[in-house]
């Protein structure tokens, strides 16, 4: 099994004109971009909009995504600028639920940035940190080797697939899926997004030399 | 304390799946989006990538913001050895490339629209955009050749 996989490979490759990267990719992060999408109680034709932007944009800036924690980043960023353009692009044009409006549009603008700044378990707003904590967890996921990855998404399925079934599908034996399933939880946990929650100094400290951009354009 | 729960494996296993069941509904179209944008890429290998740089939209200054709301919208792309700036307003997308030069300019949008428009001598340029569909300007002038990134009017 592949315990070396690294999403920063299969970027490159994908930037290298792999296509059946791209898809890897697309896969693996379209849960983290309707999450930030969702965050913002888009409804559905603005989410194809915001999705439809920060792909297109993505496929032309993989290049530039060569260190671990970029791409997450890139894809939160981006895709919260979008839905910050869509909300103020719209606002000159039609009325707004004026709470769903304040709790995403007005948290985003004043610089709530759960996953790349840290947000803190001891902060008021309890949606906020239900949204960082998804938004973490779905990042880590993303990073996990497909056999992993695999195994966690159909221990989701609902209702629940017996080891039998789980087996089968993946064709791995049974007396496997439980070790297996253990490792990929310990490394999810050890996936920066996870391992460095809510300690902003660890935070802080890698920040500085990711380029990091104030602006919010996610380049 | 630092983990909140992530400590044990079934928590941090419910919280992926509730997680991953609430963004289960949109899924289907960002997926079909990614797996469409591929289509674009190396396209424009030759040309010049000029990124987005500054978006009033997205200027969360206090003072700029209110006037980013009610005025139009300006918008800057970089590139290496050239820049565009546009502004959006009532509909019009109006604009100016950096070094000026004359040379035409290709309105392109990510479900197949297709438009051409005439950069002037001092470089302006305008053009209507299209609702609902991203673009990205594609400028071959006598200085230089480039494309924006994609941008949604």
């Amino acid at each position: 099994m592949d315990e070396t996989f690294s999403v920063t490979e299969v970027v490159a490759a994908a930037e290298d004109g792999d296509e059946a990267a791209w898809q890897d990719i697309v896969g693996r992060y379209t849960p983290l971009v309707a999450s930030v999408a969702q965050g913002f109680r888009l409804g559905r034709p603005d989410v194809d909009d915001v999705a439809q932007t920060v792909w297109l944009r993505l496929v032309e800036h993989l290049g530039e995504l060569k260190e671990p924690r970029a791409l997450p980043r890139w894809i939160i960023t981006t895709t919260r600028n979008e839905c910050i353009r869509l909300f103020k692009a719209s606002k000159r044009t039609r009325s707004f639920d004026p709470i769903a409006e304040r709790s995403a549009c007005d948290d985003a603008a004043a610089g709530v940035q759960p996953l790349l700044i840290g947000a803190h378990p001891e902060d008021p707003d309890e949606h906020l940190i239900r949204a960082a904590r998804h938004q973490a967890l779905l990042a880590a996921l993303a990073e996990l080797p497909p056999h992993q990855r695999d195994l966690i998404l159909l221990l989701m399925e609902d209702p629940p697939l017996t080891y039998q079934t789980i087996s089968e599908r993946l064709d791995i034996p049974i007396g496997s899926i439980g070790p297996t399933r253990a490792r990929a939880l310990q490394r999810l946990r050890e996936c920066p997004e996870i391992a460095e929650w809510g300690n902003p100094a660890a935070e802080t400290s890698t920040k500085g030399g990711q380029g990091y951009d104030h602006t919010g354009l996610g380049r | 304390m630092t983990t909140q729960g992530w400590d044990d494996d079934d928590a941090i296993l419910r919280e992926v799946a509730t997680a991953l069941r609430e963004v289960e509904h949109v899924a289907g179209p960002v997926r079909a989006a990614g797996e469409a944008a591929y289509t674009w890429r190396g396209i424009d290998e030759e040309l010049e990538l000029a990124s987005l740089a500054y978006d009033s939209l997205l200027d969360v200054g206090p003072a700029v913001r209110a006037t980013a709301v009610d005025g139009g919208r300006t918008l800057l792309f970089t590139g290496p050895s050239a820049s565009v700036q546009v502004e959006h307003d009532s509909g019009m997308v109006v604009g100016q490339l950096i070094p000026p030069g004359p040379g035409r300019l290709t309105v392109e949008g990510g479900d197949g629209y297709r438009a051409e428009w005439e950069v002037d001598e001092v470089g302006c340029f305008s053009f209507r955009p299209p609702a609902a569909e991203p673009v990205r300007l594609r400028v071959r002038a006598d200085s230089v050749e480039l494309v924006t990134d994609w941008i949604s009017f």
